[in-house]
């Protein structure tokens, strides 16, 4: 039992140890605007500009005491410094009985950023994979060329790798070849260029990178996001797509996403469609639907779907999660998630899991 | 390689990098950035209906080549001068919604027939 126990722990610490770095696109939605509305990184993620920093103050929090109201971040002479740090526990019951239970830290990472006139340089560490990230951005005609060492931006850059449109398990508890789409967090940052424009509500970004799925890989990529309100009601809708060129079967994904949100509701979605990512044609889709009963409570209902060929209707995976995202204070985000997995074909459920997450940032 | 371009960022910020202080504000009162955007978030944005890149560029939120942030800080000075009036005729103080009322642009009224 203990082995079972070490081995379950084990093997959830690698299906969730990560040092990826996303946004949370649902707030992107709610604020009708891109993810560099908040983040310094246009990609999202990471490191908050003042905006970001407000918005997790004043519009987040359920309450924000007078002591840390005036927070501007942490701003040393030239630099701005930030972090994010993430602790999980996870467990799993396989009908009453409880099969296992992990906690473990997922991330520890330190971001710092400089500015000298339109050059914005950016770095970044995770301490827990020791990655470093990097990138130089020069800002002009509305956007932006930037360079470095990162990862490539596509989709709804979902905060939470698990969901199948991004890596998924990466220990393949189902038997397939591949539960989830290749964004995997044990992915290092590779070097790339991108170029990206705002023009009014739509960003547009195209890429290139190298090495980032495996040594000798190269990969394109490109994303289109679009923001609109008619009233009180929020509208985002983009796509995007991946292609791989060096392999001889090259890898092409493309990624259709989008969200509606009216006051307190919101829903968001995506679906990619891969090529030649196991043999044929792979599919996973992701919806979620959140309400915020009140100002710091956020509940959810979602369901994510991988089918790793679509020929076969045997192997593919759904998920469905309901969850609850408390942020009692500003900088702490505390989240709680029942998550069940079902199998199409007569194979049985995977029992229960629950996921319990501490998210401090600064 | 990676550790290198972090010490180079480092040493470069450390020389010649700019101090994080207000850059290009010259009509509200603001001292700090924090008073600024919450002002923006809380006031001018939903008292105009728009988003922020309705007036600013989202890589730089200090350029003025909208025009529509010259015009807002033109708005602006106007309102504070209004308010000064206001002050003097012992009234309560005006902002954005007292035309706007969360619409890009005021309304007028019907022209008389």
């Amino acid at each position: 039992m203990t082995s079972q126990r070490f081995k379950y722990s084990y093997f959830l610490l690698i299906i969730i140890l990560t040092g990826t770095l996303w946004a949370v696109p649902r707030y992107a939605m709610e604020s009708g605007s891109s993810c560099i509305l908040c983040h310094i990184d246009p990609s999202g993620g990471g490191l908050r500009n003042d905006y970001g920093i407000a918005y997790g103050l004043d519009d987040l929090a359920r309450k924000t005491p007078d002591k840390i109201s005036g927070y501007a971040g942490i701003i040393l002479k030239h630099f701005q410094i930030g972090g994010d740090v993430r602790i999980q526990s996870v467990s799993k019951n396989k009908g009453d009985v409880p099969s296992g239970l992990a906690i473990f830290p997922m991330q520890a990472n330190i971001q710092m950023k400089t500015e000298v006139g339109k050059v914005i340089a950016l770095a970044q560490l995770a301490t827990l994979q020791s990655d470093l990230g990097f990138q130089i951005r020069l800002n002009g005609f509305n956007g932006y060329v930037k360079t470095g060492i990162g990862k490539p931006s596509f989709g709804l850059k979902l905060d939470d790798h698990t969901v199948f449109t991004r890596g998924g398990n990466i220990r393949l508890i189902h038997g397939n070849h591949r539960e989830g789409m290749p964004f995997l967090p044990v992915l290092k940052n590779a070097p790339f260029l991108e170029l990206g424009h705002y023009k009014g509500n739509t960003h547009y970004s195209f890429g290139m990178i190298k090495g980032y799925l495996y040594e000798k890989s190269e990969s394109s990529y490109g994303r289109l996001e679009h923001f609109f309100s008619n009233g009180s009601l929020n509208k985002m809708i983009g796509a995007s797509f991946f292609r791989e060129t060096t392999a001889a079967k090259d890898l092409q994904m493309v990624n259709l996403f989008g969200g509606l949100n009216r006051g307190n509701l919101s829903w968001m979605g995506e679906v990619t469609v891969a090529e030649n990512l196991v043999s044929d044609r792979s599919i996973a889709s992701y919806s979620e639907l959140t309400l915020k009963v009140k100002k710091g409570f956020t509940i959810l209902a979602r369901i994510d779907f991988f089918d790793e060929s679509m020929i076969y209707t045997e192997d593919a995976i759904r998920r469905t999660t309901f969850g609850l995202n408390y942020v009692p204070l500003p900088l702490v985000d505390i989240k709680f998630q029942i998550r069940s997995t079902q199998l199409s074909g007569i194979v049985p459920s995977k029992g229960i899991e629950f996921l319990s997450q501490l998210h401090l940032w600064f | 390689m990676k550790k290198v371009m972090i010490i180079v960022l480092f040493l470069t910020g450390l020389m010649v990098g700019q101090k994080r202080e207000l850059k290009n504000v010259k009509v509200l009162p603001f001292k700090t950035k924090r008073e600024l955007v919450s002002f923006m978030k809380t006031v001018v944005a939903p008292e105009l209906g728009v988003k922020c890149n309705f007036c600013h560029n989202l890589t730089d939120y200090s350029s003025d080549e909208k025009d529509h942030k010259k015009v807002a800080r033109q708005m602006m000075a106007m309102v504070q001068q209004s308010n000064k009036t206001m002050n003097d005729l012992n009234f309560h103080e005006i902002s954005c919604w007292v035309c706007h009322r969360g619409n890009e642009h005021p309304e007028h009224p019907p022209k008389k027939k």
